[in-house]
């Protein structure tokens, strides 16, 4: 081996503790590069391949009614490559224990699988004409119950609960994530039944005829998408065209493309962070070693070993870990990626997985770390290069450290011998005290990243659920409805109080920029859906007229401003709208106006609404749920407390994916406080073995050490905070979404907790380097020049 | 055994193991040091001359044999015993000086001090008597980063001498300094010797230093070769090397 290698190859051996921390900083920045891409590759590939396999349709068209024959029309168009008409009707169903919950009919051909939205059949088979009173059963929603080929499910049809014999259970590429419609912004299988039902058999049991009110299809290829479906609305428009929804808003589709992005992001930000963290770990132990190792750089250049030699002797240390890194990151992220991408799939009953290797991943792993490397080296081996052999050789780093005189600061205040030795330590060796600062504010950030993301879901959620959503049901219907069913809900026993609204599907345009949203008309005085308006207004004044109130992101995406003119364009048809304030709440793209401006716009001679916010009393909740589904027309009840509690299901999946994060930032601010804390000690053998010579017992110098770390502690414990809780807000902000918005936020409690974690490592983790330093033989350790 | 002998190394043995070789640094050394007496141990490398200072400072075992200081055998002493007795009994002098790089030249000094006494007033004003012994309390407030070698050393002294030590060991203190201010450093010694008749043990490879002794020890593969009683030492200021 050439001597310069077996140098660096000692050098390496003499501080293994520091090495391995280093490697292992190393090796998770490049796992959680590799897991998280690659599960975010696998979990695209997946949901492409059941897209692909089951004809997942490019665009949905929704009309109030119209003849089945309206389908060979459309499929008539050239551009059209397939085509299915079907009746599509939400419902109430009853679970076994009369608990009612929200069903989707989709009644289907039953002469054979849909060439449009197919099935991916898990057990028993499709539906045959000859069936009666048959359905199969969507996946999530059997597997939560335990449904089972042969069992009966319980729909409510006509207000009448009618039992069906379930002959299939299968995947359906619309309802991967089981969401009812773009305002659910919490899918879950408890509360949402998707059933298959025959075609001709719901309409006959609906007295409808041949008539369908949903139309699915796929463009030949090469059509051009927007032409097809303008031209397929002219067809559908006398039949009250109420929505078309193209292949990317579906809900379910957008769902998933929301947690993809919230992958591909956190996978980015992670792996960088966590990278950089790398970096400046490497950074410090290298330019703490060339400077503990200025007398051999010097004598090296005395020998004539030339700058580049010396320069790239002290590079190849780096370069050396990053390449264990990266094979230890490599081990660790690719069985990793598969279980993540296992683990969703599952949960969201994913049919199809796909995992595949992905060699590009791993190179840009290593580029990525060896890239890291020479940037965390560059600066330190230059500097090494640069250093005159005369002076290195003659230098003793120890005496060389403390610039200055004693400040009058310090001549006024004299603070005990015991805590001045400490604070000059943290305050007059400027250069390690900053490398030492680096670690633990990045601890700090890799900690709070870890524990802010829990606390910005649970702060979302009790603040929707308290503060904002004050209903205890929010009940939607199939269509617009009139006073008298509004008496009969508030007939209702247990119903104390009702608000109406009328939440229709939009399409905002500003400033040449267009999104699409839910407006949700809202009465000015709500008492059941407060508002998150600017302190200086009310609801009644950013309402009032034709003014409209917008969420944040909705506001950020049109790039509004007070004043602005929108252009909504709705069913009502195109009214102009002046956005007045901004709404702070989770829910993405959403529009309030003022539900007396809307129903004037309507023309309805009537007042209308399809949507009810209502506060129930706390002992009549299923009562009064099991009566309002059996209200005609009522689609579906939505009680806050199982929606709240299906959030907390939900969430056990994202803490776990938080859980991995964090196990990741802590295993990494371990290492890094580690190697911070024992370099810090280890560098000053001589000076703590004198001290032990002259008579300092290992108590002593026991209690100096850990009373450094606590000063480090305390004078990184602002920065920390600040940089983590600003590293926190731009981390949460990636997940964020039309369907919702993450507030940053941390609990005070994180906070304490963060600082006292971090302050107990830096304690725990100089424990070994103190150790070593009572065992120090003091005739040599009192000798050392480093 | 001499009579008023302060420290005793009888029949110590002091080998060391490097791989799969023995070295063997003392072979049954017998020494006695006199209270008050100015010591020279003079040797080549290896000659064993440093671990002698080391077994004497409680900085090392022997492995073998007896050392006595005052009467008490440390080499029975556990760990803490030994901090102890390096605490009240001895002052180190090293060839690097080893000061601590944050404390200034005063508050060096106080930390050796503080090891024994706690009144932080009289540990400051005694700091100062102490720089003052060696020339240099007009540099209390200075770091060690702003002393030259020989005010280091000097510091190093006033340290050594903080708690009226009976022993001072100085392993090479002119090692890393020039003539002038070694013999400076060697005077400051020499008058603290008479002064406080405290008894030096000063190790070196450099002869020339020898003459100012009240005893010199030639060492050589870890034994003595030769002992020279200085009836009349010669002053610090006719050495020259």
């Amino acid at each position: 081996m050439n001597i310069i290698w077996r140098k660096t190859w000692r050098d390496l051996l003499s501080s293994k503790a520091q090495s391995i921390a280093l490697i292992i900083i190393v090796g998770l920045g490049v796992a959680s590069l590799i897991s998280m891409a690659g599960a975010y590759r696998d979990l695209s590939t997946s949901y492409q391949a059941t897209y692909e396999t089951l004809h997942f349709a490019d665009v949905s068209f929704s009309v109030q009614m119209a003849p089945a024959a309206v389908v060979d029309e459309v499929a008539a168009l050239p551009e059209v490559q397939a085509v299915t008409g079907r009746l599509v009707i939400d419902s109430g169903y009853v679970l076994p224990d009369d608990e009612p919950i929200r069903t989707r009919l989709i009644a289907v051909s039953p002469q054979g699988m849909p060439a449009v939205n197919a099935l991916y059949l898990k057990q028993g088979r499709f539906l045959r004409p000859d069936d009666r009173r048959a359905a199969v059963v969507e996946t999530n929603f059997a597997e939560y119950y335990g449904l089972q080929v042969g069992d009966e499910v319980t729909p409510i049809i006509n207000g009448k609960k009618t039992p069906l014999q379930i002959v299939g259970i299968g995947s359906s590429p619309e309802y991967l994530v089981v969401s009812a419609s773009k305002q659910d912004i919490l899918p879950s299988p408890r509360t949402f039944a998707v059933l298959f039902v025959s075609l001709p058999e719901l309409q006959e049991m609906l007295g409808l005829g041949d008539q369908i009110n949903n139309v699915n299809l796929i463009f030949a290829d090469g059509a051009d998408g927007a032409t097809v479906i303008k031209e397929v609305e002219r067809i559908l428009q006398p039949y009250g065209l109420s929505e078309t929804v193209p292949h990317d808003e579906v809900p379910s589709h957008a769902a998933l493309q929301m947690d993809l992005d919230g992958f591909r992001e956190s996978a980015n930000v992670m792996a960088f962070l966590m990278m950089f963290v790398a970096a400046m770990a490497m950074y410090a132990m290298l330019s703490r070693l060339i400077w503990s190792q200025r007398p051999q750089i010097g004598l090296m250049k005395a020998l004539g070993y030339s700058d580049s030699t010396v320069m790239w002797h002290y590079l190849t240390f780096t370069l050396l870990i990053a390449i264990a890194g990266s094979l230890l990151g490599i081990l660790l992220g690719m069985p990793l990626a598969r279980t993540i991408t296992t683990t969703y799939a599952t949960e969201l009953g994913i049919p199809l997985v796909r995992s595949k290797f992905y060699p590009d991943l791993l190179a840009t792993g290593v580029l990525m770390s060896l890239f890291f490397a020479v940037l965390a080296g560059i600066s330190p081996a230059r500097a090494s290069a640069r250093l005159a052999p005369a002076a290195a050789m003659h230098l003793d780093p120890a005496t060389a450290l403390t610039k200055g005189r004693v400040s009058i600061f310090e001549r006024w205040i004299r603070v005990p011998l015991s805590l001045r030795m400490p604070l000059r330590d943290v305050f007059r060796m400027p250069r390690r005290s900053l490398t030492t600062a680096l670690g633990i504010i990045l601890s700090f950030v890799l900690l709070l990243v870890g524990l802010g993301m829990m606390d910005s879901m649970n702060y979302m959620l009790d603040r929707n659920f308290k503060t904002i959503e004050r209903w205890d049901a929010l009940v939607l219907f199939n269509a617009p409805q009139t006073e008298n069913v509004l008496d009969k809900i508030k007939a209702i026993d247990g119903v104390k109080k009702v608000e109406t609204t009328l939440q229709i599907p939009v399409r905002l345009q500003a400033g040449g920029l267009e999104e699409a949203a839910y407006l949700v008309a809202l009465p000015v005085d709500s008492q059941l859906h407060a508002l998150q308006l600017p302190s200086n207004q009310s609801p009644a004044e950013a309402l009032r007229g034709n003014q409209m109130v917008l969420t944040n992101y909705l506001a950020d995406k049109l790039s509004l401003k007070a004043g602005d003119t929108i252009t909504v364009q709705s069913p009502l048809g195109s009214q102009e709208f002046t956005f007045s304030a901004t709404t702070d709440e989770i829910g993405g793209g959403i529009a309030y106006a003022s539900f007396d401006t809307i129903q004037s716009m309507s023309g309805m001679p009537v007042p209308i609404f399809n949507s009810l916010y209502i506060t129930l009393d706390t002992n009549k909740v299923k009562a009064a749920k099991q009566a309002l589904y059996h209200i005609p027309g009522v689609a579906s009840v939505q009680i806050k407390q199982d929606v709240l509690k299906d959030w907390q299901g939900m969430m056990g999946l994202f803490y776990a994916f938080v859980g991995v994060i964090f196990i990741f930032a802590f295993v990494m601010a371990f290492a890094l406080l580690f190697n911070a804390m024992t370099i810090n000690v280890l560098e000053r053998q001589r000076e703590f073995a004198t001290m032990r010579a002259i008579g300092a017992s290992d108590g002593l110098i026991a209690r100096l050490v850990q009373l450094e770390i606590i000063i480090m502690w305390l004078a990184t414990l602002v920065p920390g905070l600040l940089i983590g809780w600003w590293a926190n807000a731009g981390f949460v902000s990636t997940f964020n979404s039309d369907l919702f918005v993450f507030i940053p936020y941390i609990k005070p409690a994180t906070f304490a907790t963060t600082a006292l974690v971090i302050l107990l490592t830096m304690v725990l983790s100089a424990i070994p380097a103190i150790r070593h330093i009572n065992r120090l033989d003091l005739a040599e350790a009192t000798k050392i020049i480093t | 055994m001499t009579q008023d002998a302060l420290i005793q190394l009888q029949h110590v043995n002091k080998d060391y193991q490097m791989g799969d070789v023995t070295v063997h640094a003392l072979r049954d050394m017998n020494l006695d040091i006199a209270t008050g007496e100015f010591i020279v141990l003079l040797g080549p490398s290896g000659s064993g001359k440093t671990t002698t200072l080391n077994v004497i400072g409680g900085l090392d075992r022997p492995s073998s044999g007896v050392v006595r200081v005052a009467g008490a055998d440390i080499t029975a002493y556990n760990n803490k015993q030994l901090t102890q007795y390096r605490r009240q009994n001895v002052g180190f002098i090293f060839q690097f000086f080893n000061l601590i790089p944050t404390l200034t030249a005063g508050e060096n000094v106080e930390f050796a001090l503080a090891l024994v006494q706690k009144d932080g007033r009289r540990l400051r004003d005694r700091a100062r008597e102490l720089l003052d012994m060696v020339g240099l309390v007009d540099r209390a407030d200075h770091f060690p980063s702003q002393l030259s070698g020989g005010e280091q050393q000097r510091v190093a002294i006033a340290r050594a001498l903080a708690n009226q030590p009976p022993v001072i060991l100085c392993d090479e203190p002119t090692g890393n300094l020039d003539v002038e201010t070694g013999q400076r450093v060697l005077q400051v010694m020499r008058d603290l010797s008479r002064e406080h008749s405290t008894t030096v043990v000063l190790v070196t490879h450099n002869s020339a230093i020898a003459p100012m002794a009240d005893r010199v020890v030639r060492l050589h593969s870890g034994g003595i070769a030769d002992i020279t009683l200085n009836e009349t030492p010669a002053p610090v200021s006719e050495l020259s090397w």
